[in-house]
């Protein structure tokens, strides 16, 4: 039997049901293609956070049980971290006597994982729009006149599959001193690049969340350095 | 650190104590978690709630893993 992986995740707050959507689609979507399978997705509570993450005091806590081989964590970290509506994300595997627990869970709930179509089709909607923005600022870009060798290159880098950038032909005549000049430029294209659902490693955040556990602490004593005897 | 002479008066028990047989702790119990956590968000020495040392490595990693994902905080105040 596959290995049984659980994924709490952390929606931004302002997400509707679409957008939430969105993210468990996505999410299927990589899964799927690295022979794992989603066996329960869904939103689990609206909850303030313990503590603020990227500016947000509370979030949309989703969980999501999928199995599959221990490349399978590695796959959805990768896709949620590319996501920028998900603030934080836990994977971990669950073993043993709680497996079981969460297997028989999941056979009796009816309808574990939501709708899927719809969460394909919110998954679609969001990579379009995307898309759509990347293709405008390139095509603003565009009208600016100044677009060089090197922001094309950072385009084709973020390898978006977005449609062909009008008047390529147009362009200005590629200098080295425009080059340098228009260096400022190319680091905007990249970041508006990170809108579009194909981009690669751009998108990485550095909140990273390490799911290895911490080494325990047998030794109690560095936790309680000023509270011998209080009650909770 | 590790002393194995007693330090000051008894040590008070507490009646949160888990039974050892239980099979695993779920990080998103968070009701159950905050029993072993202090004011400040720390965690509770096994000397004052008297847990076994297996329970405990257990409650440990599940206070652990609700922080990363904001579920209790690293610390408060």
């Amino acid at each position: 039997m596959p290995n049984l992986y659980e994924t709490l995740l952390i929606v931004t707050p302002e997400a509707d049901d679409e957008g939430v959507n969105a993210v468990i689609g996505d999410l299927r979507a990589a899964l799927e293609a690295n022979d794992g399978k989603v066996l329960q997705s869904g939103v689990w509570q609206r909850r303030q956070l313990a503590y603020q993450v990227k500016g947000k005091r509370e979030g949309i806590y989703v969980l999501v049980y999928a199995e599959g081989g221990i490349n399978l964590p590695a796959v959805v970290k990768h896709r949620l971290r590319l996501d920028e509506a998900v603030l934080r994300h836990l994977v971990v595997r669950v073993e043993d006597q709680q497996e079981i627990d969460v297997r028989e869970q999941i056979a009796a709930a009816d309808d574990p994982t939501g709708n899927i179509q719809a969460q394909r089709t919110a998954a679609e909607r969001r990579a379009a729009k995307a898309a759509e923005a990347a293709a405008v600022s390139a095509a603003e870009l565009e009208a600016t006149g100044q677009e060089t060798q090197e922001s094309k290159e950072a385009q084709e880098s973020g390898e978006a599959p977005q449609a062909q950038e009008p008047g390529e032909g147009a362009r200005a005549p590629e200098t080295a001193p425009a080059a340098a000049a228009a260096a400022g430029v190319a680091d905007r294209d990249v970041e508006d690049e990170d809108d579009d659902d194909d981009r690669d490693e751009y998108g990485d955040e550095d909140e990273d969340d390490e799911d290895d556990e911490d080494e325990d602490d047998e030794d109690d004593d560095d936790e309680d350095e000023d509270d011998e005897d209080r009650e909770i | 650190m590790g002393d194995n002479f007693s330090r000051g008066g008894p040590r008070r028990r507490r009646s949160k104590q888990l039974k050892d047989d239980i099979p695993y702790i779920d990080y998103k119990d968070i009701e159950l978690l905050e029993n072993f956590i202090l004011d400040r968000g720390k965690i509770q020495p096994r000397r004052t709630n008297g847990n076994s040392a297996h329970i405990q490595r257990m409650l440990t990693r599940a206070i652990k893993r609700a922080r990363e994902i904001a579920l209790l905080p690293y610390t408060t105040g």
